[in-house]
């Protein structure tokens, strides 16, 4: 299994490179939007900053906001919904292989390759902007692996979504209702600490903060031991309770897919 | 002139028939433009619940922005976006060769042959907002000066998001693959969401003179609530005629690139 994700790693990784303009530019829809977010919140801070948040913490979270947003985004409505839509998941569904694991090698090329961009224009955007870092090494390291579940829960409810293609035509607008929760709820419009309570608590109750929010909270330092682990656990739960739902809608949908083109 | 207004409502109307069968379809994206919307507007509620201006832009501006935004990028959707999707696979596939071979402008074509009207529901509830904005203390005194000084400046707009957009797909003649390169656009475009003074200064620059998001959503606004000078107004429409005109000039040389592939 390992060395057959290797496999769809590589050749994934090779015919991104080949339309690597595409896929930089992809990759910019991780940075682009939060820095809108970056720029009103910085500006409205002004020098004395709000709500209790310096100009420079702003920037700080929303730069490590886009590093995991582009580590822990899902592409899966534009790769395994496009393969059922077209039929081209026929052929891959005799093969003694999961088409899953060829989707999350996708996945992964293409956020392999992306960092070439985020990383330089994240570094590019910190010297112009200047962010202020109150953080611990140990905490960072605790991000970067509440980034890898983020990736893992954001994947698994991406695929879900785009496995919605067996019954409807429109898994999209699925899609586009969940980037609007996402946009919401993930800390993008604002971290979440600042939201009204409705909305935080609507946030920490779906599965929205751990798929984006928690990590940056962590990398940022604005989490006491006892946060990290309530995150790590929701993190945990959530990824259970995603993994069956996808199993069951990955069966279901196969049972009912008629292969429409070829 | 009229020939082309003609074909335009040959397509629209042919839309409007395609879509009917569609009905699911067409609740579903009204649907989605209410979610969005809605979203939007949380968004922009939220930094107003911890300030009470960004750079002296009141809550019922920034509002009347977002339904400028939402208004502009209704047309996007109805008329550019699904055309040049197409587009771009016209390229890749050769099937482009269909449309070179109409007696008629082939930007024109390309720009609007399948506009896709369920659009015209954002542009319908970005009126809604401008409306909404004006109602809950905008700026004193809008009169007819203003709103002809907001349809100009929007009119402008209009053309120069236009230019940019065509100008990028144009692309595709050298790229080939760029099925989505309106996306990234449309990622610059979203920055129009937010007065261009909400942003530091050097990315005012950039959103004025590299993407020129500032004549499409923030320029209007300012024409309504009595804070644009004529200079700026002029400003506003030489840049339009500008962008309009380096569109075609890019289109030709696209153009004359363009082999027909496999067709």
């Amino acid at each position: 299994m390992i060395s057959t994700f290797g496999i769809y790693f590589t050749t994934q990784w090779a015919s991104f490179l080949a339309y690597r303009v595409v896929f930089f530019l992809y990759s910019m829809w991780a940075i682009l939007p939060p820095l809108i977010y970056l720029s009103v919140w910085s500006t409205v801070a002004g020098a004395g900053g709000i709500a209790g948040w310096s100009k420079g913490e702003f920037v700080a979270y929303y730069l490590t906001f886009m590093v995991v947003n582009h580590l822990a985004g899902s592409i899966e409505i534009h790769t395994a919904s496009w393969e059922i839509q077209q039929g081209e998941i026929s052929g891959r569904l005799l093969l003694p292989v999961h088409p899953g694991i060829r989707t999350l090698a996708s996945n992964a090329g293409f956020k392999t390759i992306g960092m070439v961009v985020v990383v330089p224009s994240v570094l590019l955007l910190a010297a112009l902007f200047r962010p202020e870092f109150h953080t611990t090494p140990g905490m960072v390291a605790l991000g970067v692996v509440a980034t890898l579940l983020a990736a893992a829960l954001q994947f698994l409810i991406g695929y879900t979504i785009a496995l919605l293609s067996f019954w409807i035509t429109r898994a999209d607008a699925a899609d586009q209702l969940n980037m609007v929760l996402l946009f919401l709820l993930s800390g993008q419009v604002a971290p979440l600490v600042l939201l009204p309570d409705a909305l935080r608590i609507a946030a920490s109750v779906l599965p929205y903060r751990s798929m984006l929010s928690f990590p940056v909270e962590l990398i940022t330092g604005q989490l006491s031991g006892t946060a990290a682990a309530i995150g790590f656990a929701l993190q945990g739960a959530w990824l259970v309770v995603a993994w069956f739902l996808m199993r069951f809608t990955w069966r279901r949908g196969v049972r009912r897919y008629a292969a429409v083109g070829g | 002139m009229l020939r082309y207004l003609a074909i335009l409502w040959v397509f629209v109307k042919n839309s409007m028939q395609n879509e009917a069968a569609y009905r699911a379809n067409l609740l579903t994206n009204m649907l989605l433009t209410v979610v969005g919307v809605t979203g939007s507007i949380a968004g922009v509620l939220v930094i107003y619940s911890h300030a009470r201006t960004i750079q002296g832009w009141t809550l019922p501006e920034t509002l009347a922005l977002l339904g400028v935004f939402t208004l502009m990028n209704g047309l996007i959707n109805t008329f550019i976006a699904p055309n040049l999707n197409e587009f771009a696979e016209g390229i890749r596939k050769g099937t482009l060769d269909y449309t070179l071979i109409k007696p008629v402008n082939s930007q024109f074509l390309t720009s609007f042959q399948r506009c896709s009207i369920w659009g015209l529901a954002d542009v319908l509830v970005g009126l809604g907002i401008v409306g909404y904005a004006l109602a809950s203390g905008f700026e004193q005194g809008v009169g007819p000066l203003q709103v002809l000084a907001f349809t100009i400046a929007s009119a402008s707009g209009a053309v120069i998001i236009y230019s940019l957009w065509i100008g990028l797909a144009t692309i595709a003649f050298w790229t080939v693959k760029i099925d989505n390169i309106t996306s990234i656009l449309q990622a610059f475009y979203n920055m129009g969401r937010f007065p261009v003074q909400a942003y530091p200064l050097w990315m005012q620059r950039v959103l004025t003179y590299v993407v020129p998001v500032a004549f499409v959503t923030t320029i209007p606004v300012q024409a309504l609530g009595n804070r644009a000078t004529p200079l700026l107004l002029l400003a506003s429409v030489l840049m339009a005629v500008v962008m309009l005109y380096a569109s075609t000039r890019l289109w030709r040389l696209g153009l004359s690139r363009y082999t027909s592939a496999s067709s």
